[in-house]
């Protein structure tokens, strides 16, 4: 069963040199338990297509479904009730909720996401990372590698059928980034989830069942 | 140093004001509110100043009470200058059935010394429209006569003992401030006529007054006049009045407001300060990375310092001088679009006083508020500076930002009271907005500690809501003191306006008389009593009626000695600055209340006792057992107190500030004045009768004269309304600039949290719910100082009973709830007006 699958995608955002195409006809499928890893240079529509397979951003044309539901012509809010407790994203640069603790950054994924036992979950998902005496900390208060951690586990806490990571080790060093690797390849072997994994260090892609390359807006 | 330190300023500044608006305007609204206030009231000032012998009437003028001038005082006057005589009084107007209290003055044909009043509708020269002619005397009314009477130029009333035929509209008095007749009917007619009617007898109520055009007005000249009067006739009861006494009162008046507007103005700068110092701490986290650079290229501390103070103080420097800009325009502005319908004598200018004041005020209020931000800024190790700074990371502010922003402090209220006409009142009112910022801080501590700790207990997007106000970059440090000074402010003001506007509809119409009679014939008492009885008032009731003798007199001496004016409590000057109504009475009225002494037997027939209103007796130094002495019909006494009272003085009751006791002044036979509660229908039936039998009665409708109350307090009300207003709009622009700074921030939130699943809605309703509480928090403790503050300014300035403004409270802390929540869904839709997917790519 496909867990993600794309079509003929193509995407043209403006700029202030007029438009730009980012992705140019991509076809892209993953099956259920697959991890794939997607490497390419910068600016060759990695994070883009993350976006659009996501549904966080529209692609100008084509089609995408996402766990079995098509993404086209769907309103911002049914593509957010979709997501909920089934898609994960991690990002970069972390993206935690500046306000709120370690623990409340990952409750607060698991709340939105309607899943019972949010308390738990988040402390156990934390635990997994590592993190059990850092769960009252800001976000300010942590190193990279542990905000990191701490956004790994707010995408695992609820569980979901597909993650999507964008470079989830671009902002680390080798230590930390061996061990967010290592974290989400094996929550993956566990759970059974679906993996799309955007990075520059071919180390972590060899780990994926399958690794594609991204140049120039096409998926080869 | 100093040209590099310049250089970098110039070349930064050259990026725009993007960030500054606020800042800007918070300074630019303070500079304004004081330039404008002092702009205004100086003019008011110089207007009042330039007009004072106009409105005197002459260079120097007499006046004596209950009597005319003798013959030898006349002629001691006329030997000095040409002279005119005014006489003011109270009488019935009656006219085509109508009945009511007229202001009558009546003037000698030299009547204008200075100017002229201004006519309308007949005859222009107001000595021919007062003329005896075709067999009738010649009365000039304002237009609130010709309104109340329903009368038109040429029809007849009667004034008093005199019929007058009504021969021309009098618009504004020669000596008078405003409209004549604004505070109900006036008119002016011929000395003659009353002399001749027999009106103006010794001992009768009114009040005589000459005006003097010396034939040298030099300043010495005046003094000697002045001093030769004194000498002369003060035993005799006769006042001097100089050009200043003309507009004494009023420029007190001026002074006073002035003092609360400037405060105001500096309240405008505190509340905005929040802005100031958002701004400029937004400004210097986007300059970290150039201070960091800077000082890792070798740039010193004092080169960091002076390239951004010079930056910020330039930026302070331009919204103060467009604010004040705007405050000199302000007076020009506000007689352009008000000025026929201002009262007050102006001359317009640019007074540099005021303006300077503004300017500098301003400048220190930007340096107090944006100094620790600086501090911080530029203490920061260029190791941290790389890193992203979070408030739990912000370095202490340094020494010499700590102290100079203590001397800013310091600066402020200094500058603030010494350019006061009142200091004292100055300092009270910036001491408790000071207090009332302090309390505003402290209490968004509380809050941010308590959304912490209610957080955890929530779920969802509502802990997300108190999360934000509990954690690192909370609203409630910016919301409270921005938003919840000038809640307070407009609390304070309209609770005040709510509580007195309540007293005059309705507890002073269900406590007071509805009926003032006075000039009651000594002799005629009896008659009187009968009258009201017929129309069926029980005048046995002292709840309903009650009636006493009538006299003025004025306070001469305390304790023996001769009475020094300033000696006496400023609160308390009215008793002794002044003739004022006098009275006694045998047994003790039911609701005089003493707070020390006794009451004199209902028969007492010895030495002269009075009973001192307490506070009056506190300000004059009085207590039980001292002497005061009065002149009383032109006759020196003296009286011991017996006892202090205190006196309800919105109330039904003794509410004189001296009653004296009996027997010793009977023998003077003065008239009476009464007081009764009576319906419509029987005021009427009672104002008739009298008329047909003791027309000298004159009736005050105490109805009337408190719309007219109403009417102004509802005036002056708007005037301080629109002052307070100003504070709360700084708050409102510190809100708009922390809404704009946090659209920014908060779109990476709303992106994440779309990411997770959120909807739009579910989105905007956080944002609405969590500034909606930060709302309510500050108009909470707005509405809690608001409150505390007035009920002291009510209880004891105005002496009013409290009611609790409910109705106006939760109408301000609505609006404030209502504003704070749109401001959040604003923030919100802003935040999500990008997809999740650009901004988290921005990122």
């Amino acid at each position: 069963m496909q867990a993600l699958s794309l079509e003929d995608i193509f995407l043209t955002l403006p700029s202030a040199s007029g438009p730009v195409e980012i992705l140019k006809g991509v076809d892209f499928a993953a099956d259920a338990g697959e991890t794939v890893a997607i490497v390419g240079p910068s600016g060759s529509g990695k994070s883009s297509l993350i976006s659009v397979a996501a549904g966080l951003e529209r692609a100008t044309s084509g089609a995408a479904t996402l766990l079995g539901t098509s993404l086209t012509g769907r309103s911002e809010d049914d593509l957010a009730r979709l997501r909920r407790g089934r898609v994960s994203l991690v990002f970069q640069s972390f993206h935690l909720l500046p306000t709120m603790t370690a623990f409340d950054n990952v409750r607060a994924a698991l709340e939105i996401a309607q899943i019972a036992d949010a308390d738990a979950r988040a402390r156990s998902a934390l635990d997994a990372v590592g993190l059990s005496a850092r769960l009252n900390h800001y976000p300010g208060q942590l190193s990279g590698g542990e905000q990191q951690r701490v956004a790994v586990a707010r995408a695992l806490a609820p569980g979901p059928d597909i993650i999507f990571a964008d470079e989830p080790t671009g902002d680390l060093d080798s230590v930390s980034s061996a061990g967010v690797a290592d974290l989400l390849f094996g929550n993956i072997e566990k759970t059974g989830a679906t993996l799309v994994l955007v990075t520059h260090d071919l180390e972590i892609a060899k780990r994926a069942d399958r690794t594609l390359e991204m140049r120039d807006g096409h998926l080869s | 140093m100093k040209s590099l330190s310049l250089k970098i300023a110039l070349r930064e500044l050259a990026g725009g004001f993007n960030g500054f608006r606020v800042y800007l305007a918070c300074l630019c609204l303070g500079a304004f509110a004081i330039a404008a206030t002092g702009s205004v009231t100086t003019s008011f000032n110089r207007g009042l100043a330039a007009e004072q012998r106009t409105l005197l009437g002459g260079d120097i003028a007499f006046t004596v009470v209950q009597r005319r001038a003798t013959p030898d005082e006349r002629r001691w006057m006329e030997t000095r200058g040409a002279i005119s005589e005014n006489v003011t009084l109270n009488v019935m107007g009656d006219a085509g059935g109508v009945r009511r209290q007229v202001d009558l003055r009546a003037v000698d044909n030299a009547h204008p010394l200075i100017g002229a009043p201004e006519l309308s509708g007949g005859i222009d020269t107001l000595s021919k429209a007062l003329a005896f002619q075709d067999g009738a005397w010649g009365a000039a009314v304002s237009a609130t006569t010709l309104e109340q009477f329903d009368l038109e130029i040429g029809d007849k009333i009667r004034l008093g003992p005199v019929d007058f035929e009504i021969r021309t509209r009098l618009d504004r008095e020669s000596d008078g401030l405003g409209a004549a007749g604004a505070f109900g009917p006036a008119a002016t007619v011929s000395l003659g006529a009353l002399i001749e009617a027999g009106r103006l007898t010794n001992g009768q109520l009114f009040r005589a007054s000459y005006r003097m055009l010396p034939a040298s007005a030099s300043l010495a000249d005046l003094d000697a006049i002045a001093a030769d009067a004194e000498a002369a006739w003060s035993e005799n009861g006769l006042r001097v009045r100089r050009q200043e006494d003309a507009v004494d009162g009023l420029q007190n008046l001026l002074a006073m407001l002035n003092s609360f507007l400037s405060v105001i103005g500096v309240a405008a700068l505190v509340a905005g300060g929040v802005g100031v110092a958002q701004a400029t701490s937004a400004f210097l986290s986007t300059r970290v990375q150039s201070i960091a650079a800077f000082k890792a290229l070798g740039a010193n501390i004092g080169l960091i310092r002076s390239a951004y103070a010079l930056q910020l103080g330039a930026l302070a420097a331009l919204g103060a001088l467009i604010g004040v800009a705007l405050g000199a325009a302000a007076p020009f502005a506000l007689f352009a679009v008000a000025g026929d319908r201002i009262p007050l004598p102006q001359i317009l200018s640019l007074y540099p006083a005021p303006l300077v004041q503004a300017f500098a005020l301003s400048l220190i209020a930007a340096a107090l508020f944006a100094l620790p931000a600086f501090g911080r800024a530029s203490a920061t190790s260029p190791a941290a500076l790389f890193r992203s700074l979070t408030e739990v990371t912000k370095p202490p502010v340094p020494r010499l930002e700590r102290a100079l922003t203590a001397v800013a402090a310091v600066a402020l209220v200094a500058i603030a009271a010494a350019t006061s006409p009142r200091p004292l009142v100055t300092l009270m009112l910036l001491g408790g907005a000071g207090g009332a910022y302090l309390v505003l801080i402290g209490a968004a501590w509380l809050i941010r500690r308590a959304a912490r700790h209610i957080s955890p207990k929530l779920q969802g997007l509502r802990r997300i809501a108190m999360a934000n106000l509990g954690g690192p970059g909370s609203l409630a440090p910016t919301i409270a003191p921005a938003l919840g000074l000038g809640l307070a402010l407009l609390t304070l003001v309209a609770s005040v306006q709510d509580n007195l506007l309540r007293q005059v509809r309705e507890t002073a119409p269900a406590n007071i008389p509805s009926l003032v009679f006075s000039q009651i014939p000594g002799d005629a008492f009896e008659v009187f009593d009968e009258i009201l009885v017929r129309e069926g008032i029980d005048i046995t009731d002292p709840d309903i009626y009650r009636r006493a003798p009538q006299m003025i007199g004025r306070v001469i001496s305390l304790k023996g000695k001769p009475l020094v004016e300033e000696d006496v409590a400023e609160s308390e000057r009215w008793v002794v600055d002044g003739e004022i109504g006098l009275t006694y009475i045998a047994a003790k009225p039911p609701v005089a209340e003493l707070s020390e002494g006794d009451w004199w037997p209902e028969d007492y027939d010895g030495p002269l006792l009075v009973s001192v209103e307490h506070d009056a007796a506190k300000g004059l130094g009085l207590g039980v057992g001292d002497a005061i002495g009065f002149r009383i019909f032109g006759r020196e006494i003296e009286a011991k107190v017996a006892s202090l009272r205190r006196v309800d003085w919105g109330g039904f009751g003794a509410n004189t500030a001296f009653i004296l006791s009996p027997g010793m002044l009977d023998a003077a036979n003065p008239p009476h004045f009464a007081v009764a509660k009576a319906n419509a229908a029987s005021e009427r039936a009672i104002i008739k009768t009298l008329g047909e039998i003791l027309p000298d009665v004159v009736v005050f409708q105490t109805r009337t004269f408190l719309a007219v109350a109403a009417r102004l307090l509802g005036n002056i009300a708007i005037a301080v309304n629109a002052a307070s207003g100003i504070v709360t709009a700084a708050g409102l622009l510190v809100l708009i600039g922390a809404f704009a700074a946090m659209t920014h921030k908060r779109r990476s939130e709303a992106a994440l949290l779309k990411t997770f699943g959120a909807s739009k809605n579910e989105i905007l309703a956080l944002y609405a719910s969590e500034f909606a509480v930060a709302g309510a928090a500050a108009a909470f403790l707005g509405g809690v100082m608001g409150v505390g503050a007035a009920y002291p300014v009510v209880i004891n300035v105005f002496e009013a009973q409290w009611h609790f403004p409910w109705t106006t409270i939760l109408s301000i802390s609505a609006i404030a709830i209502f504003a704070a929540a749109i401001g959040g869904a604003i923030t919100g839709a802003g935040a999500l007006a990008q997809s999740p997917a650009q901004v988290l790519r921005a990122r």
